[in-house]
């Protein structure tokens, strides 16, 4: 390893690292759940309830399960199933898409809320 | 790392390209195959043959094995002609074209670990833009950021380790007159 090397990854192991920190910062615990299929709102909960939800996405359905305060998708319809393999969400701004059933779902932050209401 | 040449002719440069492209083809298809938590989180193990053509070929055979290796790699994986292979082709281009100029540099300046780190993090944030462009228009995926460097930080020592081997390995190969 070159003195360039070890400066490098020096700088590149303190970005990740303030990164993570900034990233803390900036991001809320979110409160509700928005799923949107193809654009439109299709349902709205509660991010601290438990549910398990079915929805009509675009190929197929999917299986929308909010627990612990965290939402993932359970099942879905479609090919390669990365939807399902993505980590339970649970911060404000976070997403789980699932491409071919042109389902996004979002968390959303209370403020964000409030922000949205007033904007439209 | 001096640039002695590797090949006794130009069909054996051709076909230990061919040999580099297939290396990397095999560990693209093998990568995408592990299941992850968040899927295009890639340690990018098919960058080792990107890095291996460029230190013993130069860029002219690296970028010859990088855009061999995404199309069969798309190809074979499925993703050929489909939006995420834009993401990922931009990805791999951006990244082969700064580690040519991080090795343009110079052996005494970055060494196989430096490219190899310059590459890692190129591609990781080349792919989070163009999804951001294409895709996602706002920036929440911007929250990605911090998983995304740490997957290219230790996906770029990875590399770099296996090709050093790799490079040292081509690099004591026998030379009998063809």
């Amino acid at each position: 390893m070159t003195i360039a090397d070890k400066v490098l990854l020096a700088f590149l192991v303190a970005a990740t690292f303030s990164s993570y920190v900034l990233v803390e910062r900036v991001t809320t615990q979110g409160s509700v759940v928005l799923v949107e299929v193809d654009g439109e709102l299709r349902y709205k909960a509660d991010l601290q309830s438990d549910a398990s939800v079915i929805i009509q996405g675009a190929s197929g359905k999917l299986t929308l399960q909010i627990r612990e305060g965290r939402v993932s998708i359970s099942e879905a319809d479609c090919p390669n199933h990365i939807c399902v393999r993505t980590s339970p969400k649970s911060r404000s701004g976070e997403l789980i898409v699932c491409a071919p059933n042109k389902t996004m779902i979002q968390i959303v932050g209370q403020t964000d809320e409030k922000i949205r209401a007033v904007t439209g | 790392m001096p640039p002695e040449p590797v090949y006794r002719s130009e069909i054996h440069r051709i076909t230990t390209l061919a040999f580099l492209a297939a290396v990397g083809i095999a560990l693209y298809v093998l990568e995408s195959i592990i299941p992850l938590p968040l899927p295009f989180l890639k340690i990018g193990l098919a960058n080792v043959s990107s890095l291996v053509s460029l230190v013993l070929f130069g860029k002219g055979g690296m970028f010859t094995v990088v855009v061999t290796r995404i199309l069969a790699g798309s190809f074979l994986t499925g993703s050929l002609f489909t939006p995420s292979f834009l993401v990922g082709l931009s990805a791999g281009i951006a990244s082969a074209g700064t580690m040519a100029a991080a090795h343009a540099l110079g052996p005494r300046f970055f060494g196989v670990t430096g490219i190899s780190l310059v590459g890692s993090v190129t591609h990781v944030l080349t792919q989070l833009a163009a999804v951001m462009t294409m895709f996602v228009r706002n920036e929440s995926l911007l929250v990605l950021v911090p998983l995304l460097l740490t997957s290219a930080l230790v996906g770029g020592l990875l590399v770099a380790w296996l090709s050093s081997r790799m490079i040292l390995i081509m690099r004591k190969e026998p030379r009998s007159e063809a």
